[in-house]
C-alpha cells in the first residue's frame, strides 16, 4: 500500500474516532438495555429501562407503573385514563374563511411499536406472549405515524416551547465538566428568529429572508446534524424579518409555517432535490406558482372584518401539536385544526387577529388569546368558543389595543390554571406589559389574578411544579419573575440583561436564558433566581425565540443566524486586558531600576570601577566636554548623543502611544502582535485590538511624529533667517490665513466654490492649507514691495496675520451652533486623523524638514548678519526668500489637518540652541527629535488625561513646554545677552 | 548641486503622497434596492440587482413585480398604476433619483430611460406635483434602505439616543456620549457597563467606539467631530448615518425615520411617527377654540440681559406655532444672540426660559427673576408673571432635537392656552416632574 493512501485512511480514522468521541459521550448510553417509550403525542415523553416479567403486557405495565404511569392493555391500550381521541365531527360549513366544522376527522389512538432501526406498530396480539428483548414504544398518534425520539436519541424538541401544554420543560443529560466551546456559527446568512428544533440527531432551522442573504424574500428551512454540516435545506417564497414562526416536527415529517401563509409538510429525510417530497394544504404537492400567488392557502384578511392592533401579515403563527392533529392560530384571525395531511378539520373565529403565538392545548381543551386582549377557551375537538374573556386592553386613538401572549397551562383538581403575559398590544411600540392568571373549569374563564407591575414579557411562561412551588417563572422587562398559582408575585432577578426570549427549565432546577442585548450572554439561573452562570456566547444574541437544550448541546436562532454550542456555561471573569494605563509605566520605571542596578553591579564588581556612575558622567561630559576636542568633533558628538537620546525617546514614546489607549492597554507583545497581523492583512477586516492599533492609534501617531518634527523645523528657520527669537511658525500669518479658511469650511459649509464635496475627508484640510498659502502670499508682497528684508516679513506677516484673525473672529461671531466646530479645530487636535490622510501629512511634512538639512550651513552664515553672509558669496535675498517660502509650506502641511498646535515652533528650537550652540549643523537634527518627542508626549497627554476625552494637543504642548523652557531658560538665558 | 538635492527630495516627496493618498474606497455595506414610496414615511424597500438593469424603468419594473406588486406603464412611459393605486393626475406615480454625493431628490422624465449608474437611491414615489418623495439619504449622501437589521448601535447625541428609544432600538445600544441620560433605561446600562460611553458629544472617541465593535454609529450632521468621525469609521467597515440638523420638527421626524429605517424598524418607526402626529394633531385640534390665544412669545435659552433666542429654523419655534404662540423673534434665523434691547421692542407676553441651570423650586425661580435685568422687567410678561422655566429634565427634554418635541409642544401649549387647557394649573417652573403636566403624550414617553 502506497504511504498516501496509508495516511488517509489514518486521516479517516482518526476523524471517525474524534466524531465518535464528540457524539457519543452525549448520545444516550449505547448500552444494551432495552426501553420503554411512553410518547404522549403532544411533546411530552417518558423513557424507562425494561425489567421483564414475563408477558411483554406485564413488562411494559411494571415498567410504566415504576415511574408512576398507569397502563392498562388490552384489545386497546389505555395510558393514564385515556385510550382514543377524536377530533372533528360533521360539516357544519367549516373553511379557511368561515367558522365550523368541516366533517373530516381524526382518532388517535395508544400504538404499540417495535424498534428494529425505526419503530414498527405491532397488533395487539403480541402484548400477550413472553417477553423477550427489545425496545418497545407506546406512541398516542393516528395511525401511520410514529414517535420520533429513538432509543439512540431520548430526547426532543419537536416544538416552541417544548409540549402543547407550553410549559417550556426540557429533561437533559448534562455532563457539567465539559467546558462551553462554540461548534458552529452560522452568521454568513440572515436571521433565525424561531427556535431550534431537535429530533433524532437532526437539528431543524429556520431562516428568515433577509438582505444577507442576498436573494429578494425568501425563507429557508435548514436540517443539520449535530456538528453543524447542512443536510438538507427548503426555500420557499417568505416574508422578511417577519419569519419568526417555529415549525413542529410530528413523527417523521417536519411542518413548517411560512409567512406566505403556507403551512408545508417535509419529510426529515429531506425534500428532494426539486421538492417532490414536500406537501401542503390537503396533501397538495408544492408547487411554486401556486406559493408564489398564493393560491390555495388561508386569505390574510377575510372580507368584511375590520381589525384592530398590531399586527403583520404573517400566516400562522407558532404550530402546536397534539391528539394527532396540528394547530394554529393565523394573522387573519381564525385558529386552524388540520391533520397531518394539512387536511383542515375545523376553524374558529376569533374577535381579531394575531400574530407568532401559538395556542396551549390540554385534555380536549384549546387556550389562545388575540390582539384585541381577549382570551378564549375552545373545544379542541370542534373548534367551538367555550368561554372568552377580556384581559386587558386599550384604547389609543381610537384603536383597541391588546395582547396575550401564549398561555401555559397547569391541571389542578377543579381544572386549570392558565398563565401569560399581556401588553397593550402595540407591536414594538408596547409600553405596558404585565402578567395574568385564569382558571378555567370546563365552562367558563375566570380571573384570578392580573398586575402591569411586572412588566413587559416574554411570550411564553415557564412552568415549575415542585414541593415548595407550583406556578411560573418568566422574564420581563423588569427581571426574572415568578407567580404562584396562590397568586405571590415575586421579583427574583433584576440584575441580569435585558431578555426577552422565553426560558427553559432544565431538570426541573436549572433555567436556561439567552439575553436580548447585544453583549451576547447565556445564562443560567437557579430557581431562587440566581445567576450560577454567565457565559460570553461568542454569537451574536438576539432573539424572542427560546434557545433549546438537548444534552450538553445548546442551540440558539438570533439575528445573526443560528450557532450550536457545545459544553457548559461558566461565569465570565472580566477580562484583564484592563489594567490601568499607568501600570506600564510603573513597569518601566521598574525595568529601568533593574537595568541602572545591573550596570551598577556588573562596573562596580566586574569591572571594578570605585564610582560607576560618576565615571560614566565623567566619560560622557568628556566625550562632549572635552576641550582636547576640536569645535566641529565636539559638536559631532554632542549631535550624536542627541540623535540617540531622541532616538530611543521616540520609540519609547512610539511604543507607549501604541500600547495605551483610552479604551485599552496592551502590552507591548499584544500591540506588535495586532500591528503585525493587521499589517499583513493590509487593513483589511481587521478584529478588535488590530482596529485599536492599527487604525486608531497609529496614524494619529504618525501624523504627531510628523507635525511634531516640521513645526520644530519650520520655526526653525524662521528664527533663523528673521534672527529673532520670538519667531515661531506663524509669524508669518499663515495660521490666520488656515484658521481662517478652516472656519469658513466648518461654519459657513465653504466647499471652496464647490470644487470638493461636501464633508470630504479632505475638504477643511485642503482649503486650510491653501488658506495659508493665500496668507503668506499677501505676506510676500506686502514684504517684497516694502523692500524684502527680513524685518519687513515680520512686519507684513503680522499685520496679514491680524487681518485674517479679524474676519476668522467675525465669522466664529457669526457661526451660532457651529461655534464649538469651528473652536475644535482651532484649538487643535490629531483625534481625526485617518489612514486616508496620514500621507498627506507624513511625507511632505517630513520630505519638507529634511530639505533644510542640506541649507543648514547658509542659516549659520545668515545668522552671522546679511552683509556677512553677502561677503560670504550667499545671494541673502534669494535664500531667505526661498527658506520662507519652504518654511511657510511646511507649516500648511502642518495645520492643514490638525490645526493649531502653538508653541512646539517657538520652544523646540530654542531648546536645542540652549543645548547645542547656534550651530544649524547640530540645531536642525536636534530639532526633528526633540519636537518628534515633546508632540508625542503632547499628543499622549491630549488623550490620556482624561480618559475618553481629547484635550487640545495645542493647551498641552504649552503646557509640558512652558517649565522646561523656563528652566532652560534660567540655566542658560545669558547666551541670549548681546 | 544642494538645488538639485532638495528639488528630487521634494518630486519624490510629492509622487509618494499623491500616489499613497488616493481615496480609500469604502466598501457598500447594504444591498441594492427601489424605494416604493406610497406616501410620506410609508415606504416599501424592494431589493433588486440594479446593475442588471440599464434604465430606470426596467429596475422599477422587476422591483414591484419581485415584491409582488403590480405595475402597468402608459404608451407615453408614464406610470399608470403600482399595487392598485392609480396615477390621476393629482397623485402620480414618478421616478426619482438622488445621484452619489447629492442629498437631493431629483425627478426622472418619462420614459424613464435614462440609466441608474452612479445613484444613491431610487424612488418610486406617489406625489402630488411640487412634492419630494420621502427623505432617503443621510447628511453624507449615503442611503438608509438596504441594511440588514442593526443589533450593535451607538448614539453620539443625547437626542440620537431618544431617538433610538423612540423607534424601539434601545436594547440595541452598546454605546452612547456622555451626556444621554434619557431613558432612564440608558443610563442603568451605561451604570452596569453594557452601554460604553464613548466620548463627550462634541468629541466622540474613534477608538472607543471601535472597542465596542458597533454595527452601527449615528451621528449628529451639525458637529464637525461627528462627520470626520463618520468616514473613518466607514474605512473600517463600520456603517455611520449621519443624521441632518434638527432646523425644524419635520427635520426631526426625517431623522427619526432615518434611524428606524436604517435600523431595520420600518414598521416601528412608522408607527412612532404616527402617534407622534396624532397627539400633536389632538393638540392642534383643541387649540381649535374660543379661549385659544396668539400669545407673544419669547423662548430663551437663558435668563440673560441679552440672551440666546429662538428664531424661526428652530423646532422649538415649530413647537410654539403649533401650540398658538407666536414667535417674537420669529424674523431671527436658527437660534440667535439677541440685544437686551430687542426685549424691550418686542414686549413679549409670555416668555419661555429653557435651560438646565436652576432647580425647579420656588427659591431658584424667585432668585431668577429677581436678577433679571430692567429690559426683561419692562415686558408684559414680566407684569404679568408669564415667565416660565422649563429646567432639569424638562430642560433636558426642551433642549433636545428628539421625539419628546410633541411633549415640549403640549407643555407650551398648556403654558400658552389656560383657558383651552383647563384640567390642571400649569406652574411657573417645571422639572423632573413635568409628565405629571402632560395627558395627550404622556404615554409618549419612550423609557425601555
Amino acid at each position: 500500500m502506497k504511504a498516501r493512501n496509508i495516511l488517509t485512511i489514518a486521516a479517516i480514522a482518526l476523524l471517525v474516532i474524534s466524531a465518535s468521541v464528540v457524539s457519543t459521550s452525549d448520545q444516550s448510553d449505547a448500552d444494551s438495555d432495552d426501553w420503554l417509550l411512553i410518547d404522549y403525542g403532544d411533546g411530552n415523553t417518558e423513557w424507562v429501562k425494561i425489567s421483564p416479567s414475563g408477558t411483554l403486557k406485564e413488562s411494559i405495565i411494571g415498567s410504566a407503573a415504576s415511574i408512576g404511569i398507569s397502563v392498562d392493555a388490552s384489545s386497546t391500550i389505555t395510558v393514564d385514563g385515556i385510550t382514543s381521541v377524536k377530533t372533528g365531527s360533521n360539516g357544519s360549513g367549516g373553511s379557511f374563511i368561515s367558522e365550523g366544522t368541516t366533517g373530516r376527522t381524526v382518532t388517535c389512538n395508544w400504538q404499540l411499536y417495535l424498534w428494529d432501526g425505526s419503530w414498527n406498530v405491532q397488533s395487539s396480539s403480541v402484548l400477550s406472549t413472553d417477553y423477550e428483548k427489545g425496545s418497545y414504544a407506546l406512541g398516542f398518534y393516528p395511525q401511520g405515524t410514529a414517535p420520533c425520539e429513538t432509543p439512540e436519541w431520548r430526547t426532543s424538541w419537536t416544538m416552541i416551547h417544548g409540549n402543547a401544554q407550553q410549559d417550556g420543560v426540557q429533561n437533559s443529560n448534562i455532563d457539567t465538566t465539559i467546558g462551553y466551546k462554540v461548534i458552529m456559527k452560522d452568521e454568513e446568512k440572515c436571521g433565525v428568529y424561531s427556535s431550534i428544533l431537535f429530533a433524532n440527531g437532526q437539528v431543524i432551522a429556520k431562516y428568515g429572508s433577509g438582505m444577507g442573504m442576498q436573494t429578494t424574500t425568501n425563507a429557508t428551512l435548514v436540517c443539520y446534524d449535530l456538528n453543524g454540516n447542512a443536510l438538507w435545506s427548503f426555500t420557499h417564497p417568505g416574508n422578511g424579518f417577519y419569519e419568526v414562526m417555529t415549525p413542529a416536527i410530528i413523527g417523521e415529517y417536519v411542518y413548517l409555517t411560512g409567512a406566505g401563509s403556507y403551512i408545508f409538510k417535509i419529510p426529515l429525510s429531506g425534500p428532494g432535490d426539486n421538492y417532490e417530497n414536500v406537501t401542503t394544504y390537503g396533501g397538495a404537492p408544492y408547487d411554486l406558482s401556486k406559493v408564489t400567488s398564493k393560491v390555495g392557502c388561508p386569505p390574510f384578511d377575510i372580507d368584511g372584518k375590520t381589525y384592530t392592533g398590531s399586527s403583520y401579515a404573517t400566516g400562522s403563527g407558532n404550530l402546536i401539536y397534539a391528539n394527532g392533529v396540528i394547530y394554529s392560530m393565523h394573522s387573519n384571525g381564525m385558529v386552524y385544526c388540520f391533520d397531518l395531511d394539512l387536511n383542515l378539520i375545523w376553524s374558529s373565529e376569533r374577535n381579531t387577529r394575531s400574530y407568532y403565538d401559538s395556542p396551549a392545548v390540554i385534555d380536549g381543551y384549546l387556550f389562545c388569546g388575540d390582539l384585541s386582549g381577549i382570551l378564549y377557551a375552545i373545544d379542541a375537538a370542534t373548534g367551538k368558543t367555550i368561554s372568552s374573556s377580556l384581559v386587558y386592553s386599550t384604547e389609543l386613538y381610537g384603536q383597541q389595543y391588546g395582547s396575550i401572549g401564549s398561555p401555559s397551562v397547569i391541571r389542578n383538581e377543579n381544572g386549570y390554571d392558565l398563565f401569560f403575559t399581556f401588553s397593550d398590544g402595540r407591536g414594538m411600540s408596547s409600553k405596558v406589559g404585565g402578567i395574568a392568571h385564569y382558571t378555567f373549569d370546563g365552562k367558563t374563564l375566570a380571573e384570578s389574578y392580573k398586575t402591569t407591575e411586572s412588566g413587559k414579557g416574554s411570550h411564553y411562561c415557564t412552568v415549575v411544579d415542585n414541593e415548595s412551588f407550583t406556578g411560573i417563572y418568566f422574564m420581563t422587562s423588569v427581571g426574572l419573575l415568578r407567580l404562584s398559582t396562590d397568586n405571590v408575585l415575586e421579583v427574583l432577578q433584576t440584575e441580569i440583561d435585558p431578555i426577552h426570549a422565553p426560558i427553559v427549565l432544565v431538570n426541573g432546577s436549572i433555567i436556561y436564558a439567552a439575553s436580548y442585548s447585544s453583549n451576547g450572554y447565556l445564562y443560567t439561573l437557579g430557581l431562587d433566581g440566581k445567576i450560577l452562570t454567565k457565559q460570553e456566547a461568542e454569537i451574536s444574541n438576539y432573539s424572542m425565540s427560546p434557545i433549546t437544550i438537548i444534552g450538553n448541546w445548546t442551540f440558539a436562532g438570533n439575528d445573526g443566524g443560528m450557532s450550536i454550542m457545545y459544553g457548559q456555561y461558566t461565569s465570565v471573569i472580566t477580562p484583564s486586558d484592563n489594567q490601568p494605563w499607568y501600570m506600564v509605566l510603573v513597569y518601566a520605571i521598574i525595568t529601568a531600576a533593574i537595568i541602572i542596578a545591573a550596570i551598577y553591579a556588573v562596573m562596580r564588581f566586574g569591572l571594578k570601577v570605585e564610582k560607576p556612575f560618576k565615571h560614566i558622567a565623567e566619560k560622557m561630559r568628556g566625550y562632549v566636554k572635552d576641550d582636547g576636542l576640536s569645535h566641529n568633533t565636539r559638536s559631532r558628538h554632542r549631535l550624536r548623543i542627541v540623535l540617540l537620546i531622541g532616538a530611543l525617546l521616540i520609540i519609547i514614546m512610539l511604543t507607549v502611544s501604541l500600547c495605551i489607549g483610552s479604551t485599552s492597554t496592551l502590552s507591548i507583545g499584544e500591540m506588535f502582535g495586532a500591528l503585525g497581523s493587521a499589517i499583513s492583512k493590509g487593513g483589511q477586516n481587521l478584529t478588535g485590538d488590530e482596529i485599536t492599533v492599527y487604525s486608531s492609534r497609529l496614524p494619529r501617531t504618525l501624523a504627531a511624529i510628523a507635525v511634531g518634527i516640521g513645526l520644530a523645523i519650520a520655526g526653525s528657520i524662521y528664527q533663523a533667517v528673521i534672527r529673532n527669537p520670538l519667531c515661531d511658525p506663524y509669524i508669518m500669518g499663515v495660521s490666520s490665513g488656515a484658521g481662517t479658511a478652516a472656519v469658513a469650511v466648518i461654519a459657513f459649509d465653504f466647499t471652496f466654490f464647490g470644487f470638493f464635496g461636501s464633508h470630504s475627508l479632505f475638504l477643511t484640510a485642503i482649503v486650510a492649507m491653501i488658506g495659508g498659502l493665500l496668507a503668506f502670499g499677501c505676506t510676500m508682497l506686502i514684504a517684497e514691495k516694502a523692500g524684502g528684508t527680513s524685518i519687513n516679513y515680520v512686519l507684513a506677516g503680522v499685520v496679514v496675520g491680524l487681518a485674517f484673525s479679524a474676519v476668522q473672529t467675525l465669522m466664529i461671531s457669526m457661526a451660532g451652533s457651529k461655534v464649538t466646530n469651528a473652536l475644535t479645530w482651532l484649538f487643535g487636535s490629531f483625534s481625526n486623523v485617518s489612514w486616508t490622510q496620514v500621507w498627506v501629512i507624513v511625507i511632505p511634512a517630513i520630505a519638507l524638514s529634511l530639505v533644510t538639512l542640506f541649507w543648514a550651513k547658509e542659516l549659520n552664515l545668515i545668522l552671522l548678519g546679511e552683509d556677512q553672509a553677502r561677503q560670504m558669496g550667499l545671494d541673502v535675498r534669494k535664500f531667505t526668500r526661498g527658506m520662507l517660502i519652504l518654511a511657510s509650506v511646511l507649516t500648511s502641511v502642518c495645520v492643514a489637518f490638525v490645526g493649531i498646535i502653538g508653541f512646539v515652533g517657538l520652544v523646540v528650537p530654542h531648546l536645542c540652541r540652549m543645548i547645542l550652540g547656534g550651530d544649524h549643523r547640530l540645531v536642525l537634527p536636534a530639532s526633528i527629535v526633540v519636537g518628534a518627542v515633546l508632540m508625542l508626549l503632547a499628543d499622549f497627554a491630549s488623550r490620556m488625561l482624561i480618559p475618553g476625552m481629547e484635550l487640545p494637543v495645542g493647551a498641552i504642548t504649552t503646557v509640558i513646554g512652558v517649565p522646561v523652557f523656563a528652566y532652560m531658560l534660567i540655566k542658560k538665558g545669558r547666551m541670549y545677552d548681546g | 548641486m544642494k538645488i538639485i538635492a532638495s528639488a528630487i527630495l521634494l518630486l519624490a516627496a510629492a509622487f509618494l503622497t499623491v500616489a499613497l493618498s488616493s481615496d480609500s474606497q469604502v466598501t457598500v455595506l447594504s444591498s441594492e434596492g427601489i424605494i416604493i414610496d406610497y406616501d410620506e414615511y410609508n415606504t416599501e424597500w424592494a431589493p433588486v440587482d440594479l446593475k442588471k438593469h440599464s434604465t430606470a424603468r426596467d429596475a422599477v419594473a422587476e422591483a414591484c413585480s419581485s415584491s409582488g406588486h403590480t405595475i402597468s406603464f402608459d404608451a407615453d412611459g408614464t406610470i399608470s398604476e403600482i399595487d392598485g393605486i392609480y396615477s390621476n393626475g393629482t397623485f402620480d406615480w414618478k421616478i426619482w433619483i438622488i445621484d452619489k454625493g447629492s442629498t437631493e431628490w431629483t425627478g426622472l422624465s418619462t420614459p424613464y430611460d435614462q440609466t441608474i449608474a452612479g445613484t444613491t437611491a431610487i424612488s418610486v414615489a406617489y406625489r402630488a406635483s411640487g412634492e419630494l418623495p420621502t427623505i432617503a439619504v443621510d447628511m453624507l449622501g449615503s442611503s438608509v434602505y438596504g441594511f440588514e437589521q442593526k443589533s450593535r448601535t451607538i448614539t453620539l447625541a443625547p437626542a440620537l439616543t431618544e431617538m433610538m428609544a423612540s423607534v424601539g432600538g434601545i436594547t440595541t445600544l452598546v454605546g452612547t456620549d456622555k451626556f444621554s441620560n434619557y431613558p432612564s433605561t440608558v443610563v442603568k446600562r451605561q451604570n452596569s457597563g453594557d452601554i460604553a460611553i464613548v466620548g463627550d458629544y462634541t468629541n466622540p472617541s474613534y477608538e472607543a467606539i471601535v472597542k465596542v465593535k458597533p454595527d452601527i454609529v449615528f451621528c449628529d450632521g451639525s458637529q464637525y467631530n461627528h462627520t470626520q468621525l463618520s468616514q473613518r469609521l466607514k474605512e473600517v467597515d463600520i456603517c455611520t448615518i449621519v443624521l441632518y440638523e434638527s432646523e425644524s420638527i419635520e427635520m426631526i421626524r426625517d431623522n427619526i425615520f432615518l434611524m428606524g429605517t436604517a435600523m431595520g424598524y420600518d414598521i416601528a418607526v412608522k408607527e412612532i411617527l404616527s402617534e407622534l402626529d396624532y397627539a400633536v394633531k389632538e393638540i392642534e385640534s383643541k387649540l381649535d377654540s374660543p379661549y385659544a390665544t396668539d400669545a407673544d412669545t419669547m423662548i430663551s435659552l437663558s435668563g440673560d440681559m441679552s440672551p440666546w433666542v429662538s428664531g424661526r429654523y428652530t423646532y422649538a419655534h415649530d413647537a410654539l406655532i403649533a401650540s398658538g404662540g407666536s414667535n417674537v423673534f420669529a424674523e431671527m434665523n436658527g437660534w440667535s444672540h439677541i440685544n437686551s434691547e430687542q426685549i424691550v421692542k418686542r414686549n413679549p407676553s409670555v416668555i419661555i426660559i429653557l435651560t438646565s441651570e436652576y432647580k425647579a423650586t420656588q427659591s431658584e425661580y424667585d432668585a431668577l427673576i429677581a436678577s433679571l435685568s430692567d429690559e426683561w422687567k419692562g415686558t408684559d410678561a414680566y407684569k404679568d408673571g408669564e415667565i416660565y422655566i422649563l429646567t432639569e429634565e424638562a430642560g433636558d427634554m426642551a433642549q433636545r432635537p428628539g421625539p419628546r418635541y410633541a411633549q415640549l409642544t403640549e407643555l407650551t401649549s398648556r403654558i400658552l392656552n389656560p383657558g383651552v387647557f383647563d384640567d390642571f394649573k400649569m406652574p411657573k417652573y417645571i422639572g423632573d416632574n413635568y409628565r405629571d403636566y402632560l395627558t395627550y403624550t404622556k404615554n409618549l414617553g419612550f423609557e425601555g
